[in-house]
C-alpha cells in the first residue's frame, strides 16, 4: 500500500508492506540512524519518535498508520529553535545521557513539553520506561525536563520568541 | 510485496459491515500485541487488516454521575492523563503497573481486554470493578460483564464478526483501591499474577470490600464469602482479624485450585498481607 507522510518537514510517498514497522522504514530506507532497535517490544523506548506530537515506539507501530502523519526524529528536532531549551536544560542539570540513549530522551522530553496536561514530577515519572538506561538516574531526568519546561516558557514569553 | 490489504473504515457501521462479510480480517487497534507476538506478526503479511485508526466513535469518553463509558480505542496514555474523577485512580494504577511506558501511547483499552495477554492485562481490575462491555455486530448489540468475558478455556467471549465498542465502569462505589502486579518466577515457570483490593469506606467503617487474585491467562478467583467478613468492620482493622482472614483465604485457595508450590503461596501471602496492611491502617 502507498502512504504519504511528513518526516522532519519533508514529504515522503512510499510503497510499503503491511508488516513493515516505522522503525525499519526510518532506519533502512530514510537513513534516520539516531533511532535504535533494542527490545523490539515497546519496553525500553530506544526507538521513540514523535508522531503527531506524541512519542511512540517506532518498533511497534506499523508503517500503514503513517498515512497523513507528521513524524519527527532527532535529526529534524535538532534544527528547531525549541531544541535549545532541551539542550540547555540537559547541560545545566546533572543529567548527561549517553550517546546511545540521548536521542530518545530528547524525543521523550519534547513530547512531554508539547503535551497539554500539566507537567509535574509525578507525571514525568509516569512516562519513564521501566528499562531505563544505566547512564543516568530518573531523578536527574525529571529535573532536566522541569528546567526545559521553564526555559521554553521564558522563550515563548519573549517578544521575538 | 505482500498481498494483504489495509481497510480503514470511517465509522462503526461500515466496520461491522466489513466484519460480517469478511470475519477473517484482523482488527488493528493499537497493535502492541500483534507486533510483539512472532506468530501473529508473521500472519500480518497474509491477512487483510481493518484499522480502527479513523474511528472517532471509539475514541470518546463519556461520563455521568454513576458511570464512565470509555471507547475501546482510547489509548492507555490518554486515560492516564485524565483526572481521577473521570478515570478511576485504581484503573490508572493498574495501567501503570501492567503496561510499559512507551507502549502506552499505542496500546488501547479494548485491545488490552480482547487480547488477554500476559503483559498487558487490565481485565482483573475491570472484573472486580463490575465493568460491562458493549459488544456490537451488524444489527445487534450485547452487553457482557467483564468477569464473564473470559471463557473456561481462556478465550475472550467475542466472535470474529463482533467488535468491542465501549467499556462501562461504575463510579463512586469504591473510595479505596489497590492494584499490584507480581512477577512470580520459579525454576519451572513464569507466572505473573495480580492482586486487587477495592473498599468502600464510610465514617471509618468498611461498607464493602473486595479482594481479588488473578493469574495471567487463567480464570478469575473471587471469594465473595470471605469478602462479606469485611462488611461493617471498624477501621483500623485489628491484626488478629487480618491474620485469620488471610489464613481462611489461603486455605480456600489451596483447596479450590490445588496449588501446592510453596514459593508461589509465599508470594501470594506477602502480596495480600501488604494490601491488608494498607487497608488496616486506612482511616
Amino acid at each position: 500500500m502507498r502512504v504519504n507522510f511528513l518526516l522532519n518537514d519533508e514529504r515522503y510517498i512510499l510503497d510499503i508492506d503491511a508488516e513493515t514497522t516505522i522503525l525499519a522504514i526510518l532506519r533502512k530506507e530514510l537513513g534516520q540512524k539516531s533511532i535504535h532497535a533494542a527490545c523490539s517490544g515497546g519496553q525500553c523506548g530506544s526507538c521513540l519518535i514523535l508522531v503527531n506530537n506524541q512519542a511512540v515506539p517506532s518498533c511497534l507501530m506499523p508503517a500503514f498508520l503513517l498515512r497523513d502523519a507528521t513524524v519527527e526524529t532527532i535529526e529534524g528536532l535538532s534544527s528547531q529553535t525549541g531544541f535549545a531549551d532541551i539542550e540547555k536544560a540537559f547541560l545545566k542539570t546533572p543529567y548527561t545521557p549517553c550517546a546511545y540513549c540521548a536521542p530518545s530522551k530528547v524525543i521523550l522530553t519534547e513530547s512531554l513539553l508539547r503535551s497539554e496536561s500539566p507537567l509535574t514530577s509525578s507525571s514525568i515519572g509516569m512516562s519513564i520506561p521501566k528499562h531505563w538506561c544505566n547512564c543516568n538516574q530518573e531523578s536527574d531526568f525529571i529535573a532536566a525536563v522541569l528546567m526545559a519546561k521553564d526555559l521554553r516558557k521564558k522563550r515563548e514569553l519573549r517578544p521575538n520568541g | 510485496m505482500a498481498d494483504s490489504r489495509i481497510l480503514i473504515p470511517l465509522n462503526v457501521v461500515d466496520l461491522l459491515t466489513i466484519l460480517k462479510k469478511r470475519p477473517d480480517c484482523m482488527i488493528w487497534a493499537g497493535g502492541t500485541y500483534s507486533q510483539t507476538n512472532p506468530i501473529i506478526r508473521l500472519d500480518i503479511a497474509n491477512r487483510d487488516i481493518i484499522s480502527l485508526q479513523r474511528l472517532e466513535e471509539l475514541n470518546r469518553i463519556y461520563r455521568t454521575d454513576r458511570l464512565v463509558e470509555i471507547g475501546a480505542r482510547c489509548t492507555l496514555e490518554r486515560l492516564l492523563k485524565l483526572e481521577d474523577h473521570v478515570v478511576p485512580a485504581g484503573l490508572k494504577l493498574a495501567i501503570l503497573s501492567s503496561v510499559p511506558a512507551p507502549a502506552r501511547s499505542l496500546a488501547t483499552l479494548g485491545g488490552n481486554v480482547c487480547i488477554h495477554d500476559q503483559i498487558l492485562n487490565l481485565l482483573p481490575w475491570l472484573a472486580i470493578a463490575d465493568a460491562r462491555f458493549e459488544i456490537r455486530k451488524q444489527g445487534s448489540v450485547r452487553y457482557c460483564m467483564a468477569r464473564h468475558f473470559i471463557e473456561p478455556d481462556d478465550f475472550p467471549k467475542i466472535d470474529a464478526n463482533e467488535l468491542l465498542c465501549k467499556i462501562r465502569i461504575p463510579l463512586n462505589r469504591w473510595n479505596f483501591q489497590q492494584f499490584r502486579r507480581i512477577e512470580f518466577q520459579n525454576e519451572h515457570q513464569k507466572l505473573p499474577f495480580y492482586v486487587c483490593n477495592f473498599a468502600s469506606i464510610h465514617k471509618e467503617t468498611l461498607d464493602d470490600c473486595r479482594m481479588g487474585l488473578a493469574f495471567s491467562n487463567q480464570k478469575y478467583f473471587f471469594f465473595p464469602r470471605l469478602d462479606a467478613d469485611f462488611q461493617g468492620q471498624r477501621l483500623p482493622l485489628s491484626k488478629k482479624f487480618c491474620k485469620s482472614w488471610l489464613d481462611r483465604f489461603l486455605e480456600q485457595f489451596k483447596q479450590g485450585y490445588e496449588v501446592d508450590d510453596p514459593q508461589l503461596l509465599y508470594q501470594i501471602t506477602i502480596s495480600l498481607e501488604s494490601l491488608l496492611d494498607k487497608l488496616r491502617k486506612t482511616d
